[in-house]
């Protein structure tokens, strides 16, 4: 029997990270094992332990003697924060890679690591640390000569300190846009940090390359006249790392537009003043952030591009002599799935930075609402629900589809689920060896992290999926079901035993004792499935599994604008973002300029079947911008990724950087940041309009920035 | 197959005086007169009008009389002055065959050398099955970029004049003649791919590679060099030359980078397409640039291009790179190319008679093409 000390695997990491589980199905970095360099979230209040002392020493003997830590940039190194991001490897395994099972050697480096908090911290045990593992490091990215403190090589302060900054995380930033100029012909972007780039040896960034505003204005004198050859010498373009690939390229990437739409020069000719007095920074995710939709594993990559701008803003503002800058960041990304309290460990973790950073400067992130109003991905079951204390929904996974598929299944946090069960039906003539159940109760055999329980769904011995139960961050169920990809896959693994999911219908049910708690007045169970798509055409071969309800009465079809009630189980009310919940995120929908209607796709805030009309739950949508000028001219308007070139994109990714624009020219000239968008009410007299549309569209609004409709 | 968009308007390429439909017909395949087929000529009559002719002339002919034929007055024999006698095609027949004629291939070993008068135009070493292979793994990268340039490459199938002209500014009503050295350029360049390309006889990458999955048919002809590449450089050189002697852009130097970064853009398309590896396309820019010049030579105008030593290795393709190359500045890596001489060639009548026109059709000439 293999040891394994599953204190950190939660249900993605079980089935990511499992050899005969998901991972073959994964991406490269983790299918192929060709790094041995992982990055973390520890969410704990135990301190940081001092990487000066960077490896620590087991037992001769010990299956991991040595682990080593690598910290990125921290935001006032990370004090007063519970979730922070960390990079860890063993020193050993670098040297000779050995093991090759990830489970066991990220196990085995987890236990060491928390036996060293023990010896540091008498409180420890108390304080005991989740983790959450995300995507390894490719090692060409890694930073040989890594050191946090250091001046950023060839930073050049600007006389003028600016007056706000914008920071915007994405993929594909084309950092040499000329748009991106101030009027005296300097870049306005002081620090870009490309986290999938080749490490060009020694850094101010754990991995990846950063490059300055003075190594930019020269990358442009030296290469600005052809953009094709900048990029390729600056090491933007390598086709040899699948993190960062020939995605910048593209006429267009989906950074490059957000970025325009966040900090370039205005558009079609409308008249704003110049922006020599908001500086900008900008963070370049790996390609692996797109690669899998489901938001699995990315969370350290985030978290670190948001302390980055922080500390990097930070040094922005000691170079000037003043304490801090008001900060805007444009954060484009999401996913579907997640707790949708504002409890997740990123928005726990956002939460708090903001909450930190506000106490010196005004501090905002905005993000999308997302796009999946349409995609009967979430569905919401209350009481009434239970028939027989039963309860199912039906799951239709499409074929061809060559990623794993995820559903969750979130339990309100104040139900005592003793005596509840959650099973799987596979779709019709299909069977599995045994019939999935589990109750909703942890396995004692996982003494450590939140308690949880996982039982794979094998055919004929293979696993093609897993059901698991965990308490998620030790205060809510989740109920989950990982399925394989639906048709068969070859992959080059040792061992590896073709397998695949079937596709269809397939039916979740959480049954529970005639005496088992109803649900509190007014609680609800909420499902989400994730995004499984491609958004950034990056061949992942995902396809979108769906909602639908077993027994189909008069439902709310989310495509056309009526307003019903009650609402159907499953509905777009609700299909927030599941990254943007916590309280102090801005988040941003999309409306049709010339109709001032919401985007069909554009993602609402939760409502609710109350007595008498919808009542809104969880966050909602604070503000709406344009993400198609007309029904048949869809897309915002913003700039490529070469000078001059213009952008289409389709999707609330494109409002939301139009409101941190408007947010952040406001910070620069000393107004409230919302003072540029404007309030709106609606007072249709329909009350459910009226709460389908402040669901849908938000507080404010933010005016185009392109003349006409 | 027709060609895409250039039927109409620029279509007038080949179809100098207007001859309908003639841009059509050029498209077909690279070889042959390209655009100039036809071009020019009148064309069969319609059976309606050869009946209706001769009957006219059967009606009419008789007031006419029956005396003898009078004496002509002689053309002057073999002088350019009878160039602009001559259909469109007949003239691309003569710059085809005075060029063509003093051509020499030779191979030896995995070496073929391509001779012009006394002088080298290019060396070009065969590439290994290795390298074949390592070099479609660029191929499959390009490929992230086919939506993006579908249109272009669906339109580059045959001459891209259309995008040369974007650059220029040039229309059929004050550029004919221009259009006809890029032409002549384009045809004589894609003859002289096909022999070097018979001689070394590469298989095309998706031979090589099934997951390469071109997005558009793969030419019946060998993938090295590449003819787009070789013809597009060609071209290149031979517009900076005309540009130079026009003089009349304020904005010389930025055309002058938009023809080079239009060129590198053309010869790219066709890996992305899924149809050539980049040694192809160093192969073939290194090819257009001696073509260029061995072209400028006959037209009697000096230029810079060099005599080429290609020995691939497995490098992506820059255009950019192969120009500092050219200019006797340093680059990054090792490209497999040596530069040497200058190319020699001596000058024709033919030529001479079209340049002389095209350099009259700069934008601020008064009677342009005079």
């Amino acid at each position: 029997m293999r040891r394994r000390i599953d204190q950190y695997t939660g249900p993605y990491e079980r089935w990511v990270y499992g050899d005969d589980l998901g991972r073959p199905f994964s991406f490269p970095a983790i299918r192929d094992r060709t790094s041995s360099y992982f990055t973390a979230l520890m969410d704990s209040d135990t301190k940081l332990p001092d990487v000066s002392k960077l490896i620590y020493r087991a037992e001769a003997g010990a299956p991991i003697e040595r682990i080593a830590l690598r910290y990125p940039p921290l935001w006032n190194d990370g004090n007063a924060l519970k979730v922070r991001p960390f990079c860890f490897f063993d020193p050993d395994d670098i040297e000779d890679p050995a093991l090759t099972d990830l489970q066991v050697l990220l196990a085995e480096l987890l236990e060491l690591f928390d036996q060293f908090l023990q010896a540091n911290d008498p409180d420890a045990l108390r304080k005991r640390p989740r983790y959450r593992v995300n995507f390894p490091i490719n090692p060409a990215s890694w930073t040989k000569d890594y050191d946090a403190k250091r001046d950023v090589a060839g930073y050049t302060a600007r006389t003028t300190p600016p007056k706000a900054i914008i920071g915007v995380i994405d993929d594909g930033i084309p950092f040499a846009n000329r748009t991106y100029l101030d009027t005296a012909g300097k870049t306005r972007i002081s620090h870009c940090w490309l986290q999938s780039a080749r490490s060009p040896g020694a850094g101010t960034v754990p991995f990846g390359r950063e490059y300055s505003n003075g190594q930019i204005d020269d990358l442009i004198a030296d290469h600005g006249g052809d953009e094709d050859t900048l990029y390729r010498m600056s090491g933007a373009v390598d086709a040899a790392l699948p993190e960062l690939g020939t995605y910048i390229a593209r006429g267009t990437t989906h950074g490059a537009h957000v970025l325009s739409l966040a900090a370039g020069a205005s558009l079609a000719g409308v008249e704003e003043p110049d922006q020599d007095d908001i500086g900008i920074i900008a963070v370049q995710l790996p390609n692996t952030i797109a690669w899998d939709t489901s938001g699995f594993g990315k969370e350290m990559y985030m978290l670190s591009a948001i302390h980055y701008i922080f500390e990097r803003a930070k040094r922005i503002a000691d170079a000037a002599g003043v304490d801090e800058i008001p900060v805007v960041i444009n954060f484009s990304y999401g996913w579907s799935g997640g707790r949708h309290d504002g409890k997740s460990e990123m928005d726990a973790a956002i939460q708090e930075l903001l909450e930190e950073r506000r106490k010196l400067a005004p501090t905002y992130l905005v993000m999308p609402a997302g796009n999946t109003y349409d995609d009967k991905l979430h569905a919401q079951l209350d009481e009434a629900s239970f028939t027989d204390d039963s309860v199912s929904i039906g799951w239709k996974v499409q074929p061809d589809d060559r990623t794993s598929s995820y559903l969750e299944v979130w339990l309100p946090e104040e139900l005592d689920v003793e005596d509840y069960s959650f099973e799987v039906t596979p779709p019709r003539g299909v069977s599995l060896d045994t019939v999935p159940s589990l109750a909703l109760r942890g396995d004692p055999h996982f003494p450590r992290g939140d308690e949880r329980n996982f039982a794979d769904l094998r055919v004929g011995g293979a696993a093609i999926g897993q059901i698991s139960v965990d308490r998620n961050r030790g205060s809510r169920w989740r109920a989950m079901l990982a399925l394989a990809p639906t048709l068969p896959l070859d992959v080059d693994l040792p061992g590896f035993q073709r397998r695949w999911a079937s596709s269809g219908q397939w039916t979740v049910t959480l049954r529970r004792s005639p005496t088992a708690a109803r649900l509190p007045d007014g609680a609800n169970i909420n499902i989400w499935v994730q995004r499984d798509d491609d958004p950034s055409e990056l061949k992942t071969g995902g396809k979108q599994s769906y909602l639908e309800e077993l027994d189909r009465v008069a439902t709310n079809d989310p495509s056309l604008p009526r307003y019903l009630h009650p609402l159907g189980t499953v509905r777009g009310f609700g299909s927030l973002n599941g990254v943007a919940n916590a309280a102090l995120t801005t988040r941003v929908a999309g409306y049709t300029q010339c109709t001032g209607s919401p985007a069909a796709y554009s993602s609402a805030g939760g409502l609710r079947n109350g007595s008498t009309g919808p009542e809104p739950w969880g966050s909602a949508v604070d503000v709406c911008a344009v993400s198609d000028r007309s029904p048949n001219r869809p897309g915002s308007l913003g700039q490529g990724v070469r000078s001059g070139s213009r952008s289409l994109l389709v999707g609330t990714s494109g409002a939301s950087p139009q409101v941190a624009r408007k947010m952040v020219r406001a910070l620069a000239d000393g107004k409230d940041a919302f003072a540029g968008l404007e309030p709106q009410t609606y007072t249709s007299g329909n009350p459910l309009e009226d709460a389908h549309k402040q669901a849908r569209l938000g507080s404010f609004k933010a005016a185009p920035l392109w003349a006409g409709g | 197959m027709a060609r895409y968009g250039g039927v109409g308007g620029v279509g007038g390429v080949g179809g100098v005086g207007g001859v309908g439909g003639v841009g059509g017909v050029g498209g077909v395949g690279s070889t042959g007169l390209g655009d100039f087929l036809g071009a020019g000529a009148v064309g069969p009559y319609d059976p309606l009008t050869a009946i209706g002719l001769q009957t006219t002339a059967e009606g009419i002919a008789h007031v006419a009389g029956s005396g003898d034929a009078p004496q002509p007055t002689h053309l002057p024999a073999n002088s350019k002055k009878n160039m602009k006698r001559s259909a469109d095609w007949v003239r691309a027949s003569l710059y085809l065959t005075d060029f063509i004629k003093d051509l020499d291939i030779s191979v030896s070993g995995d070496d073929t050398t391509l001779g012009f008068e006394t002088s080298t135009l290019v060396k070009i070493t065969r590439p290994t099955e290795a390298l074949m292979a390592a070099q479609a793994k660029w191929v499959r990268d390009y490929a992230d970029l086919r939506a993006d340039r579908g249109a272009e490459i669906q339109s580059q199938l045959g001459f891209p004049t259309e995008y040369f002209a974007m650059i220029l500014a040039l229309h059929p009503a004050q550029s004919r003649h221009t259009l006809e050295l890029i032409t002549a350029t384009q045809v004589l360049s894609a003859h002289v791919a096909m022999m070097v390309k018979h001689a070394l006889a590469i298989r095309r990458p998706d031979q090589v590679d099934t997951r390469i999955l071109p997005m558009i048919a793969t030419p019946g002809h060998g993938a090295f060099p590449s003819a787009h590449a070789t013809e597009a450089h060609s071209v290149l050189t031979v517009l900076l030359a005309l540009m130079e002697a026009w003089a009349s852009h304020a904005d010389n130097d930025d055309r002058g980078k938009l023809l080079r970064k239009l060129a590198e853009r053309i010869t790219v398309n066709r890996t992305v397409a899924g149809v050539h590896y980049p040694m192809d396309s160093w192969a073939g820019a290194a090819l257009g640039q001696a073509i260029g010049g061995a072209i400028l030579g006959r037209c009697g105008v000096a230029h810079t291009a060099k005599q080429i030593t290609y020995a691939p290795t497995d490098t992506d393709f820059f255009g950019d790179e192969l120009d500092r190359l050219i200019k006797g500045e340093t680059v990054a890596a090792d490209y497999g190319i040596t530069v040497g001489a200058a190319v020699q060639s001596t000058q024709s009548d033919v030529f001479t008679w079209l340049w002389d026109k095209a350099a009259k059709e700069s934008h601020t000439h008064s009677d342009p093409g005079s």
